[in-house]
């Protein structure tokens, strides 16, 4: 069963929402309240570093370079040239709003095109 | 909110003087966050209650692809927590000067750590150690990010209530995952976690339950570690104190902060 559902907010929902910020506080404010008791060894501290960008990726990057599930690199894959416009553009620029413009713009071109 | 002093009370207001201009970028991204939540389908009450309770951006644009696929619950909260890691660097370098605090100071302070408030305070006031109000600079300054993200994620949240479907923004959500990408892309070993963590993804993308997901992390975040033994030159350097390591983590995540 999906916590989405109808998009209301179900039981399952909720469920989903407070697990969120329930670890999300955790990360936060844990070693705050442990007050030193406990501290993080440098190379696990190190490691943590690559976590946003690894699930970024995982989450991200499959999405884009695959239809129905098989690798797809066609034309007829538009979400892939689209992203990949709007990373150079965000590599170029740093900036969101031009990204996402940009990255829009191409996603309606591209399909309109084919 | 009463303060204790006068000098609480101006640290409070430095704090949020700090935080404006980066709020140029939160402005933003708070919208996408908000148009790409409802566009997944959540109601406006459930994405309001979301961003307000989260209160972390990437993690939520993260998770709505999850939620679209039907992903468990726990691979979801696995998924935030991992993302949300980084928060974990904040506080370790953050204990030594909140020690002091009391419990219901921490939990306030730990709620308002965001990317933007833990770099200004680690570059103006880390080694202040005669400000004992120092905290007060850092709530101002995570309160002003607070209030804009969530301002700009409930406008989101209504406008993207009234965009047709067609406009397909729930891509718009792909996009900004990407400009948080981008800057990892520049440097070395953050590269080649991307590459890893994307072809495994790939790779187990049909197991079960999003499996596959927590598959790509492990391996991204191993490769990472194992590319950076490898490209580190002979000599060997210091190891890096909670404080840099933080400082390295906010400027590989929000950017704006270090221009």
């Amino acid at each position: 069963m999906s916590a989405l559902g109808s998009g209301d907010l179900t039981l399952a929902l909720w469920v989903v929402i407070i697990g969120m910020a329930a670890v999300t506080l955790m990360n936060r404010a844990g070693l705050l309240l442990l007050s030193g008791r406990f501290t993080l060894p440098p190379g696990l501290q190190r490691a943590l570093r690559y976590a946003p960008c690894a699930a970024l990726s995982a989450i991200c990057l499959p999405d884009l370079l695959t239809m129905q599930g098989q690798f797809n690199l066609g034309w007829e894959n538009v979400r892939f040239f689209a992203g990949a416009i709007g990373l150079v553009v965000a590599i170029l620029t740093r900036s969101t709003l031009w990204t996402l413009a940009v990255g829009m713009v191409a996603l309606h071109l591209l399909k309109a095109g084919l | 909110m009463i303060f204790p002093d006068a000098r609480a009370k101006e640290l409070f207001f430095a704090g949020v003087k700090a935080a404006a201009p980066f709020l140029f970028g939160t402005v933003p991204f708070g919208v996408v966050v908000g148009v790409a939540t409802v566009s997944v389908g959540l109601s406006n009450t459930a994405a309001i209650l979301m961003t307000v309770l989260i209160f972390a951006g990437t993690a939520q644009l993260a998770v709505l692809p999850l939620l679209v696929a039907g992903a468990p619950i726990a691979i979801i909260v696995i998924t935030t927590f991992i993302i949300n890691l980084r928060f974990v660097i904040y506080g370790a370098a953050l204990t030594p000067y909140f020690r002091h605090l009391s419990l219901r100071w921490k939990l306030l302070l730990g709620y308002f750590v965001t990317d933007t408030g833990f770099a200004l305070f680690s570059r103006n006031f880390m080694h202040q150690e005669h400000e004992k109000q120092r905290h007060f600079y850092f709530l101002g300054a995570g309160m002003t990010v607070a209030a804009v993200w969530l301002g700009s994620a409930v406008a989101g949240i209504l406008v993207g209530a009234q965009i047709p479907k067609e406009w397909q923004l729930e891509f718009a959500g792909s996009l900004a995952m990407l400009g948080l990408l981008a800057p990892f892309l520049r440097t070395r070993p953050e590269a080649i976690v991307a590459i890893v963590a994307a072809g495994v993804g790939i790779v187990t993308q049909q197991l079960p339950m999003k499996l596959g997901l927590i598959c790509a992390v492990v391996a991204g975040i191993s490769s990472g570690v194992i590319a950076e033994k490898l490209l580190r030159p002979k000599t060997v350097a210091p190891e890096p104190t909670a404080e840099e390591e933080g400082e390295a983590q906010a400027r590989d995540h929000n950017e704006e902060v270090v221009k």
